[in-house]
């Protein structure tokens, strides 16, 4: 074959290549076209092989020609495949299309109690303000529960009627509040003091949505030099604003505990009406949350702190009623009902 | 306390300020007052005093009747028309005239007066009944009867003080029992409201020396340091005036009769307690102050017989006890209607000799909650006087001597108090005139007697709770206002210790593995399961003296029993998954109690109950083939979670079938878990699936496993994390297949293989269990060998099976099939 000759064929077997590799409609298809032009006895090395008897000097022309041929082949075929490619995936990809609407499964985590979830909230906050942790037994003697929280030995608060007695000995009492913690650290430590301490504390009171015999409180104490009032509505309105996430107002009254001196009752805004009024806050736009003080100077020296170089604050909260609070819970009696329907909530 | 607005105008001039205002400020000053109430109505006049002269029948009615009524000497009479039954000619009565403003009596709406007809017959005004004058302590259908005394033509609404008042409730507070009163609150508001106190003078009248007087014996004056009576003669007994019941019954005093009601009165006004005996019912002209003999009974005036004992203090005269001192009186001594001559007792008592025999007796009144919390000693002889003033006003009785036993005289307190103490504490910056003019309103009289120094003296009625200079500084915060201290924040010392961490990873744990947090009672009934507990378990128990019911006499020694009745509740109200954990206290007796030691270890445990599969959704659920692995099997999983997030070496413990199982667990399917580092064992608790007895008596439908751990010892087991390099050589794994007897279990063919294989067996995992139809059990196990430093060769790694192999078979009696 001439020079000639041979270059209309090969644009022929391009042509025609090319025509074939667009009709193809599948991957195997386009294998068998692979094979029917570039394979060992396909029609483009059939038509290379002429290349053969040309001369020397004819060669390169048509040689060029020759490999420009192929590699449009090759780019066509490789092209087409993509092609066929994407359109079976994309016909795979609608055949496994599933209703994602249909419910997550498998394993689920388990609900953490609310309770839980509100301390370690609180002791978190805390903690941020450099305090640590300290836990005291929950039966306690009258020593701790009471003596050493100044309270005098007639006070109404040691009547049975109040306070749980047990059989491990006449002066052990089921802790009616958790202050007994301070007086255990501060017995064991040497000032500066800075605890926390949440726990289970017990009252001799009947049953109802507000009162359980059982429930639970938060502790704070610190104890330094030069601690006064001040740091204490400093400390307490950083936890009101840390608590609630907002700038609320709040106000000190003044209330009478035993074992502090100045003593406090601490009442902040209603974090639901602002103060406006509402169910929560039964329609008085406070919230009374906790109690606090100066430590008394007898319970300081009564563990051998001297108050005129060290003083402290203190303050106490119930737990239960700010998750109450926080989750609208109207029982304080679902806290411990262990109701799935009410423990799924949280 | 409830405050009437209208008579702590009696004793405190609180100007423009109005009842909400005096509120607020008494709460900001440590006297919560937790309500104001508005009671009463206003009525406008004229409503006047008139006198019924005649009365006719209607012409055209029966049962309404036409009444003439004066209300001026000398004008013509008003013609009434009037339903009531209970008028007669001569009665003084209230007329509200054309234009007064009255009320109601049916449903307390205003109601106006204007001449009207009724049935044809003009009226000129209205008779009012006591609802239409807005009195509702007199329980009554017909027309309000005047005293005779009432002056013609005056104004009712003055006469009768029928204005409206505010009530207030007003928190107690247990140290001050000087503010429990009209004249304590006045002296509150008077200092908090910086407004004037009224000298409220009495005259008191003229002594009957020739009346006779008690001989006063007083045993102990620590038990009452002052005791006063006085005889009163003449009195005439009966109903309380209007003004005195209205304010009684406004504080949610019931009237009794003027006696009484004198006693209640100068009680509630003035914070001193008193009591009124009938002269004649005494059997001699003495009385002693003592505390009772064992046996004796005195019959109160509730009309129980109360049994008393030394640690009571009583009245007697000389032959019986006549009443409990400060707590109640005795009914044989009680005023009635046909007492004549009074003897009045003003005192004060021990606060905590009146509050042992109120809880001794059970019995509380107002004047033993008075006496409780204190009187001023140096207020009991004016109180008595009061009393005598108002028996003389309202029931004619003429007074004698006040005689007494002990001394009402109280000894100055003075208290130091430093300005710089002032400033350390709170952060006020006051000069001594300050201070002095605010504790100066509380009736505290200070002098500077230093740069720094003041002498602050305490009046009588405040010496009970105010002895010290940081109670002082209470009182000048309290005026000054909590709300002006200054705010700061404390300065940092040190950082805080770093808490341990234990029980917060357990729950994280717990909660990962899908269970559902709950927080059960601690305290429970003796045998909560009621399944007749072990008397060894009883021992140790922890019973609660006092318990509200049988279902709160006991702290727990475990928390199964909760765990396994929440199981059963939950069950109850249809739940199909019921997966629980609590982490909470037991309470075991270990030794003997002290003063400073209670004898009770409390330890922390966690506790899961699993019942049913955990939950999926529904729709997956039943893609799933049913699934026969035993609960007991997913709740060693839950425990094995645990040890792995705690840090503890699982090679370290074992589950050991126990020799005593407890009650509610399966004796065949639960272990004892175990710490065992060689030089340290640790008990860590236990798990098992119920027992099948435990499961039908609460009627659980479906199989529970159970798991009780101490957190306390899993804390002593853990152990830090670290790292361990990562092995680059190849690992070989083979199976490897062996049929044991039944007996034979996999712990102790797992621990042969591994010391059998050496070193290089890195994993060992049981991959299969296969019940043969020989009725022995096929193991498959998963090796992984794998050497540090060479790529293990095949050869190698057939020598190490085949020495376990050979070791099964000899030690364990494995056969191997081909």
């Amino acid at each position: 074959m001439s020079v000639a000759e041979l270059k209309t064929k090969l644009k022929q077997v391009e042509s025609e290549a090319v025509a074939a590799l667009a009709r193809a409609q599948s991957s195997q298809q386009l294998e068998e076209l692979r094979l029917e032009f570039l394979g060992q006895k396909g029609t483009l090395t059939t038509v290379l092989r002429g290349l053969g008897l040309l001369s020397k000097e004819e060669r390169p022309q048509v040689g060029e020609l020759a490999n420009l041929v192929k590699e449009r082949i090759v780019n066509a075929l490789s092209a087409r495949l993509n092609e066929l490619y994407q359109i079976e995936l994309n016909q795979r990809l609608a055949a496994e299309a599933i209703d994602i609407t249909l419910p997550g499964s498998g394993h689920s985590l388990g609900h953490v109690h609310p309770l839980t979830a509100v301390t370690t909230e609180i002791t978190n906050i805390f903690y941020g303000m450099g305090f640590t942790l300290a836990e005291g037994p929950e039966l306690e003697t009258e020593y701790y529960n009471f003596d050493a929280l100044n309270t005098p030995p007639d006070h109404p608060a040691r009547d049975e009627q109040d306070t749980f007695y047990t059989s491990a000995g006449p002066q052990v009492v089921l802790r009616s509040q958790t202050s007994t913690v301070q007086i255990r650290v501060m017995e064991k430590q040497k000032p500066p003091v800075r605890i926390i301490s949440p726990g289970r504390v017990y009252r001799n009171e009947e049953v109802n949505a507000r009162k359980y015999p059982l429930f639970h409180q938060f502790e704070g104490l610190l104890i330094d030099r030069n601690v006064t009032f001040g740091q204490l509505k400093g400390c307490l309105n950083e936890f009101i604003r840390l608590f609630f996430g907002k700038q609320l107002k709040t106000r000190f009254r003044p209330d009478f505990f035993p074992f502090t001196e100045p003593s406090a009752e601490l009442d902040s805004q209603c974090p639901f009406c602002l103060g406006s009024g509402c169910k929560t806050c039964g329609h008085r736009g406070w919230l009374e949350l906790l109690g606090c003080g100066m430590v008394d100077p007898n319970v300081l020296n009564g563990v051998g702190i001297d108050p005129e170089e060290w003083s402290g604050f203190a303050f106490g909260m119930g737990i239960d009623r700010l998750t109450m609070l926080k989750y609208g819970v109207n029982d304080i009696r679902h806290f411990f009902s262990s109701d799935l329907r009410f423990l799924q909530q949280f | 306390m409830k405050l009437s607005f209208d008579w702590l105008q009696d004793y405190v001039d609180t100007g423009s300020l109005t009842p909400y205002e005096v509120a607020d400020k008494l709460t900001a000053g440590a006297f919560e007052v937790e309500e104001v109430l508005k009671v009463g109505s206003q009525l406008t006049g004229p409503v006047k005093v008139g006198e019924i002269v005649e009365i006719n029948p209607h012409p055209n009615a029966n049962k309404i009747r036409l009444a003439k009524v004066k209300i001026e000497t000398n004008s013509d009479p008003l013609e009434i028309v009037c339903g009531a039954g209970n008028i007669a000619v001569g009665q003084r009565v209230p007329i509200a005239l054309a234009g007064a403003v009255v009320l109601n009596r049916h449903d307390g709406s205003e109601l106006v007066i204007k001449p009207t007809k009724i049935r044809g017959v003009e009226s000129n005004g209205m008779l009012c009944s006591p609802g239409e004058l807005g009195i509702t302590c007199i329980d009554s259908e017909g027309i309000l009867i005047l005293e005779p005394g009432a002056i013609l033509g005056s104004d009712v609404i003055e006469l009768l003080h029928l204005y409206p008042d505010h009530i207030l409730h007003v928190g107690s507070r247990s140290n001050r029992g000087d503010a429990l009163s009209v004249l304590g609150l006045a002296r509150e508001v008077a200092a908090l409201c910086n407004c004037p106190l009224k000298k409220t003078l009495w005259q008191l009248p003229e002594i009957d020396e020739s009346a006779e007087s008690i001989e006063i014996e007083v045993e102990n004056n620590i038990d009452c340091p002052f005791f006063s009576l006085r005889v009163l003669t003449g009195a005439k007994v009966g109903p309380s005036p209007l003004r005195l019941t209205r304010r009684l019954e406004a504080i949610g005093v019931r009237s009794v009769n003027n006696i009484v009601d004198i006693t209640n009165y100068v009680l509630h006004e003035l914070g001193q307690p008193l009591h009124a005996y009938d002269l004649a019912k005494l059997s001699c002209r003495q009385m002693v102050v003592r505390r009772a003999r064992s046996g004796e009974c005195v019959d109160t005036i509730d009309g129980r017989e109360r049994e008393l004992n030394e640690e009571t203090l009583i009245i007697a005269d000389t032959q019986r006890p006549l009443g409990v001192a400060g707590v109640m009186g005795g009914k044989d001594s009680e005023i009635s209607d046909e007492t004549v001559n009074i003897v009045l007792e003003a005192a004060a008592f021990q606060p905590s000799r009146v509050r042992r025999a109120s809880r001794l007796l059970g019995l509380s009144s107002e004047s033993s909650l008075q006496f409780e919390r204190g009187v001023d000693v140096c207020g009991v002889r004016r109180a008595s006087d009061r009393a005598a003033v108002l028996m003389f006003e309202i029931c004619g009785a003429r007074p004698g001597r006040l005689t007494y036993g002990g001394s009402d005289e109280v000894r100055p307190l003075q208290v130091a108090l430093r300005l710089s103490q002032l400033k350390r504490l709170t952060e006020i910056d006051m000069s001594g005139d300050e201070v002095s003019h605010l504790l100066g309103r509380l009736e505290f009289n200070c002098k500077q007697t230093g740069d720094d120094l003041l002498a602050v003296q305490v009046p009588s009625f405040r010496q009970r709770d105010v002895t010290r200079e940081i109670d002082l500084i209470e009182e000048v915060c309290r005026l000054w206002g909590y709300d002006r201290l200054p705010i700061s924040m404390p300065a940092y010392t040190a950082a805080p210790d770093r808490p341990d961490d234990t029980e917060i990873l357990t729950r994280e744990a717990m909660s990962a593995c899908g269970l559902n947090e709950t927080y059960i009672s601690s305290l429970t009934g003796v045998d909560p399961l009621g399944l007749g507990s072990p008397a060894d378990d009883n021992v140790s128990l922890v019973h609660v003296l006092n318990p509200l019911s049988a279902d709160h006499q006991a702290l727990r020694s475990s928390l199964l029993p909760g765990l396994i009745k929440a199981v059963a509740y939950n069950q109850d109200r249809g739940a199909k998954s019921i997966w629980l954990y609590e982490v909470g206290r037991i309470y075991q007796l270990h030794g003997q109690s002290s003063a400073r030691d209670t004898g009770v270890a409390e330890e922390l445990h966690v506790a899961t109950a699993i019942y049913g599969a955990q939950s999926l959704s529904t729709w997956q659920e039943q893609n799933r083939s049913a699934e026969s692995t035993a609960q007991f099997y997913i709740a060693k999983g839950i425990v094995e979670n645990l040890l792995t997030r705690l840090g503890i070496e699982a090679n370290l413990v074992r589950f050991d079938s126990p020799d005593n199982s407890p009650a509610y667990l399966h004796p065949g399917r639960c272990a004892n878990i175990t710490y065992d580092r060689g030089d340290c064992t640790v008990r860590l608790g236990h798990l098992g699936e119920i027992h099948p007895a435990v499961s039908d008596k609460l009627n659980l439908r479906c199989q529970t496993a159970l798991v009780e751990l101490s957190v306390d010892a899993l804390r002593t087991a853990r152990k830090e994390l670290s790292f361990a390099e990562i092995i680059s050589t190849p690992s070989v794994v083979r199976d490897l297949t062996a049929d044991f007897q039944q007996s034979i279990e996999h712990q102790t063919v797992n621990d042969l293989i591994k010391t059998a294989a050496g070193a290089n067996l890195r994993q060992l995992d049981l991959v299969s269990v296969f019940q043969l139809p020989n009725g022995q059990k096929s193991l498959s196990y998963r090796l992984t060998f794998q050497d540090r430093e060479h790529t293990l060769t095949a050869e190698a790694v057939e020598q190490h099976l085949s020495i376990i192999r050979s070791k099964l078979k000899d030690e364990l009696s494995a056969a191997f099939r081909a």
